[in-house]
């Protein structure tokens, strides 16, 4: 149909992501069923749980991004939460009796560092806000698979008291931004 | 001056000028930093934009104080003076959009302004940094509640683009860009493309219009407000930003939501968002008098035309064909918000039973009585604000995965395309002369192979297609059938993004 061009011609077509993100689907689907399926077969220990859950970590990081606040800060914690998972499966299914001492250290290691990015971001601290406290919630939640009552592994302890003093810390600063932030997230009204 | 990266290129500014122009020129700036106490990065940004604008001016010849006077940075008002932010709960029409979309589908459109000058982005710029004041939801970003999505105001400095890649393209919701409509040029051109969540089409067209006022009067041409200009000194009246779908008033009842799978034309879809735009110039009283010949208004003779067309570009042999027909609930209410407040209806008739303009024209005459009607869109609404009331309390983790599913089959797959007319857009005389026409296009949501919409200003009425497939069918037929009317055609667009 001819026509007066008046629209510019798109410098750059991005379809190689596109593509290869279709091909992947496929390629991870099928992985993990064969690994399933092998696993099965042979008997043994349950590895392909733990291929299973890097495949799924791996789609989930690399190729499904969140399409709604999407930001470094809150696939760093993401991340996470993906290996803190996959540290603990491997524990399970494959070499048992480290990860109690283990998750706690990564743990703080990794909240210490998003405190600190958090922090000296300042300008734009109110938007890490979620993803911080997020990060600060997983790490309680996992308080009782680490701890029990007596205290024996007393290194995974003092992690994570100290994980939670950081977590306090983060609430005490910035409660007033807290608050605001949890009245916008559970809104439920349309008014 | 204080802390400021461009303290070298303002010291430039002043050299050569007299001692009176330096000190206009150092207050200018200094006010400039004082109306913006955004962080570093934002407040360098609002700089730049106005030193290059000081720039722009001074090598057109303007005298420092006119130039002062353009820019005057007082204009700002306390809108960046703050970084204060206030989240708003999405409209029901907007609620539906975030859980439908994917990276590749988003639901976008567009409003342009074609002007007769080339388009001076140093003003451009300017007129949106001045603009946007008076329209804060739109520097609204999405973000995820744990019931549903919500908007957050921010007060990030608006940025203008040069036009250069396919009109609306998903935006990027990445925190660091995260701006929900974007502000394009392209020679006589200003494009304002816009996620559906902030606004339609009306609202959209009310923002192009304010910010294409400020742009001439920073060109020297004085625009009164009214016709849709808005008064940038005034301050946002609540009625602006109200969600009006929960005024409905009906019994809601879901079938209103409901319908048979439609045919969709033939063609594979390409894998950008859209294959190419047509626009059909022509002139709006010719238009109009073909539409009286066949006793119908401008819309249902489009359709009526339409639905010709579609029968040629679908190879199957039965079936439905539907196209939505969105439909302003403001007309009803003189509703003024500048958010979602728009219903629709399907248009629709068998493939087989597709003859002539007349017959066409006559049932679709009496489809816009029996469905396009005042309670019937209040039906509707009640209905959504049904369905959102009772949906209210599932998490959005629950309820995104499932709407993925659910959306097609409420939504697109029961239209084969879409027809939306913005009507005749009005604007102040003074403004006339300056703009030589409007557009308005629809981003094509998968599976669907086209939308089509008109936008009338002055004599000027400009019928626009944007397709999702290569195939060139409809708009062929459509040109014939246009012509085979009398009406002169002039055709614009753009090339084949897949060819």
């Amino acid at each position: 149909m001819n026509r007066k061009i008046t629209y510019p011609v798109p410098h750059r077509q991005y379809r190689f992501y596109r593509v290869f993100r279709e091909f992947a689907r496929y390629a991870f689907i099928i992985a993990g069923a064969v690994c399933l399926l092998i696993n099965y077969l042979l008997k043994g220990k349950a590895w392909s749980i733990i291929v299973v859950w890097s495949l799924f970590a791996s789609w989930s990081l690399l190729f499904s991004l969140r399409l709604v606040e999407f930001s470094i800060f809150s696939h760093a914690v993401k991340v996470v939460f993906y290996l803190v998972v996959l540290l603990i499966l491997i524990d399970r299914f494959l070499a048992p009796g480290w990860a109690k001492t283990v998750v706690p250290i990564v743990l703080f290691g990794y909240l210490l560092v998003m405190f600190i990015v958090f922090f000296a971001t300042y300008g734009r601290r109110r938007r890490h806000l979620v993803s911080i406290t997020m990060l600060g919630l997983f790490n309680l939640m996992l308080i009782p698979y680490s701890s029990s009552w007596p205290i024996r592994n007393w290194v995974a302890f003092a992690f994570q008291i100290a994980s939670i003093v950081l977590f306090i810390v983060m609430i005490i600063i910035n409660f007033k931004d807290l608050r605001y932030e949890l009245k916008a997230r559970f809104m439920m009204k349309t008014k | 001056m204080k802390n400021n990266r461009y303290n070298a290129q303002i010291i430039k500014l002043t050299g050569g000028q007299s001692a009176e122009d330096t000190k206009k020129i150092e207050a200018f700036f200094e006010l400039l930093e004082e109306k913006c106490d955004l962080p570093f990065v934002s407040k360098n940004l609002l700089t730049e934009h106005f030193l290059r604008a000081f720039e722009y001016y001074l090598d057109q010849g303007k005298t420092v104080s006119e130039t002062v006077k353009l820019l005057d940075p007082a204009k700002l008002g306390d809108f960046f003076m703050d970084d204060s932010r206030q989240y708003y709960s999405l409209d029901n029409a907007a609620i539906v959009y975030p859980l439908g979309m994917t990276f590749d589908q988003m639901p976008m459109f567009r409003v342009s302004a074609v002007l007769y000058e080339d388009i001076v982005p140093e003003l451009l710029q300017i007129a949106l940094d001045l603009t946007i004041k008076r329209f804060p939801l739109f520097l609204s970003i999405i973000k995820n509640g744990f019931f549903w999505h919500y908007l957050e105001t921010t007060k990030l400095i608006p940025i203008i683009e040069e036009e250069n890649d396919i009109p609306c393209k998903p935006i990027s919701l990445i925190l660091r860009s995260n701006r929900s409509f974007r502000l394009l040029y392209y020679k006589k051109r200003i494009s304002l493309e816009v996620f559906h969540v902030l606004s339609d089409g009306s609202g959209a067209m009310i923002f192009l219009k304010t910010l294409v006022s400020e742009y001439l009067r920073l060109l020297g041409h004085e625009i009164p407000c009214g016709e849709g200009v808005k008064d940038l000194n005034e301050p946002v009246p609540e009625e602006e930003l109200a969600n009006e779908f929960i005024k409905a008033e009906g019994s809601g009842s879901l079938s209103t939501f409901t319908d048979k799978k439609a045919l969709q034309l033939d063609g594979k879809l390409v894998h950008t968002n859209m294959s190419r735009i047509i626009h059909f110039n022509m002139s709006a009283a010719q238009l109009k008098k073909a539409a009286k010949r066949y006793d119908a208004t401008v819309t249902t003779y489009l359709l009526a035309l339409e639905f010709l067309a579609i029968r040629k570009a679908i190879s199957a042999n039965k079936g439905a064909v539907n196209v939505q027909i969105p439909v302003n609930m403001r007309k009803f209410d003189g509703s003024v918000t500048m958010r979602n407040y728009s219903m629709y209806f399907n248009a629709s008739c068998e493939l087989n039973d597709i003859k002539d303009r007349k017959q066409l024209i006559e049932l679709f005459s009496e489809q816009f009585k029996e469905r396009g009607n005042e309670e019937v869109m209040n039906n509707m609404m009640k209905t959504t604000d049904k369905l959102i009331s009772s949906l209210s309390f599932v998490p959005l983790i629950i309820k995104t995965p499932l709407m993925q599913v659910i959306y097609p089959y409420m939504a697109n797959n029961i239209v084969t395309g879409v027809l939306s007319n913005l009507g005749v857009i009005e604007t102040p005389v003074e403004m006339k002369e300056y703009v030589d026409k409007f557009l308005f296009i629809l981003n094509p949501s998968r599976p669907n192979r086209f939308m089509s919409s008109l936008a009338t200003y002055k004599d000027k009425a400009v019928f626009t297609i944007t397709k999702a497939n290569r195939e060139e069918t409809l708009e062929n037929e459509l040109l014939r059938l246009l012509e085979e009317d009398g009406l002169n055609i002039e055709l614009e667009g753009s090339v084949d993004y897949e060819s």
